[in-house]
């Protein structure tokens, strides 16, 4: 749901990078095309041997691809990978953006614990979806723990950081959607505005929360724990090129995966719980589509400055 | 896919290109050798590209790579004329405010708002799972429109 617009903020295009590219494409030779998986095998041998050399399922030299909740290798991503989606077509610009700033100023109002949804005559729409803000870690958990859904808890501001903002998300059951007071509003141009007021039930219903701890200096932690309804083995964690990555055994998660660079640490972690159902989108149980079944929580840790142990340590703290 | 065809695509796509290189890359002439590199690899491995409609994520990814090892090689600072350009609020404050992110919020927050790729080619695009794209789309949110509160109208 695109409810915020940047629109082209960039500056035109400049002259040199117009005429570098110009000359470089006139330059290109029409030479026989290389055959590049000989390369790419030998890379991946190397790779396999320096791996079992070390010991451990640590990236060994350069990767790029996406490995499984063990570190396994499930497909590895030459820079010429294609897409299963093909690329969008750019909308022509001045409708899209009088449409979308339209959609903006609209959106704006939505008040919490409401579910909004715009739809034009002519195309789809956007929507933005119950949310619910917090002013402290604190009342966050006492939140949660009033709720139905077995999330982890955080327990702790880490050292040096601040609370900065926290929000949590909420689906719709077959029962509250019967009761929820849904009102239609004529909008301007063909547009139709759906308010979805589910009342304070919703509440008890989170599918995700997110917190965001800052450093004076700027560095952050951000964690995103959501439900999911996807297969634990259809996951495919991506890893690039300069990032090591290993398989972790933490404690209340099924898998987990350290992903870091230089500059970044992430660690991607699932946990099962017992089956719920719901919906994420009203139009699903009006559409008389079965419900989703959430079967774990997925928890993502994400830090610019915290070392590899101080965010396993973090996480590990959770409850 | 001939030379002809391939400069067709490319020149369709330049202005994606440039946005992209410029989201990571501060100075011009970084995103001119960014380009020129990627242009060149992905020229060098067109047989590997499967269908044509593939063609400009293809080299996004490509070129991605590319202002990702001119990073490697100098560290990112901003050239006396962009500053310059963001105190200016003429000159664009979205796009001041689009620079004090961090690049990866930055990347993700461009390929989604501006780029228009949906999550799940975002996380493609960034080998990084879903959950952490709509995580950087959040901070990204947050932080412009603070910064753009703060900067004024």
């Amino acid at each position: 749901m695109k409810e915020f617009h940047l629109g082209d903020p960039f500056p035109p295009t400049p002259e040199g990078f117009h005429l570098r590219l110009k000359g470089t494409l006139e330059g290109l030779k029409e030479e026989p095309m290389r055959r590049r998986h000989k390369v790419g095998t030998a890379i991946l041998v190397t790779a396999t041997i320096l791996t079992l050399l070390i010991g451990t399922a640590l990236a060994a030299g350069y990767f790029s691809g996406e490995i499984d909740w063990t570190g396994r290798k499930i497909s590895e991503d030459p820079p010429q990978e294609p897409f299963a989606t093909p690329t969008p077509a750019p909308p022509g610009t001045e409708g899209a953006e009088a449409r979308n700033e339209y959609e903006h100023t609209i959106l704006e109002n939505q008040p919490e614990g409401e579910y909004w949804q715009i739809r034009w005559e002519d195309r789809g729409g956007t929507s933005q979806g119950c949310r619910k803000a917090f002013a402290s870690l604190d009342e966050l958990n006492e939140f949660l723990v009033e709720g139905i859904t077995p999330f982890l808890l955080l327990t702790e501001v880490p050292d040096g950081y601040t609370f900065e903002a926290a929000y949590c998300m909420f689906y719709f059951s077959a029962d509250i959607l019967d009761k929820a007071t849904v009102e239609t509003e004529a909008l301007a141009e063909g547009a139709t505005l759906t308010k979805v007021m589910p009342g304070a039930d919703i509440y008890a219903l989170t599918c995700e929360y997110a917190v965001d701890f800052r450093r004076a200096d700027g560095s952050y932690l951000s964690i995103w724990a959501s439900l999911s309804s996807t297969d634990i083995d259809d996951y495919g964690i991506g890893v690039n090129g300069d990032e090591s990555y290993e398989a972790l055994k933490l404690p209340k998660m099924e898998h987990a995966l350290f992903i870091g660079s230089d500059d970044h640490r992430h660690i991607a972690a699932i946990a099962q719980i017992p089956d719920m159902e719901g919906y994420i989108y009203p139009d699903q149980y009006w559409d008389g589509i079965a419900p989703d079944t959430f079967s774990h929580v997925d928890y993502s840790f994400d830090t610019n400055n915290m070392t590899k142990d101080e965010l396993i340590a973090f996480v590990q703290s959770m409850r | 896919m001939d030379k002809g065809a391939f400069a067709a695509r490319v020149a369709a796509c330049e202005r994606k290109l440039y946005r992209v290189a410029r989201t990571m890359l501060r100075a011009d002439a970084d995103c001119e050798d960014a380009v020129q590199e990627a242009l060149l690899r992905a020229w060098r491995s067109r047989d590997s590209l499967r269908e044509e409609k593939y063609f400009d994520t293809w080299l996004i990814r490509i070129l991605i790579n590319e202002c990702r090892n001119i990073q490697r090689r100098s560290p990112p600072t901003l050239p006396l004329d962009r500053a310059a350009d963001a105190a200016d609020p003429e000159k664009g404050a979205p796009l001041a405010a689009l620079e004090g992110l961090s690049e990866k919020v930055r990347l993700a927050m461009v390929l989604y708002y501006v780029e228009g790729y949906p999550v799940g080619d975002v996380a493609k695009l960034l080998k990084i799972p879903a959950g952490t794209v709509k995580w950087r789309l959040s901070q990204g949110r947050k932080q412009l429109r603070k910064r753009m509160k703060e900067e004024g109208p």
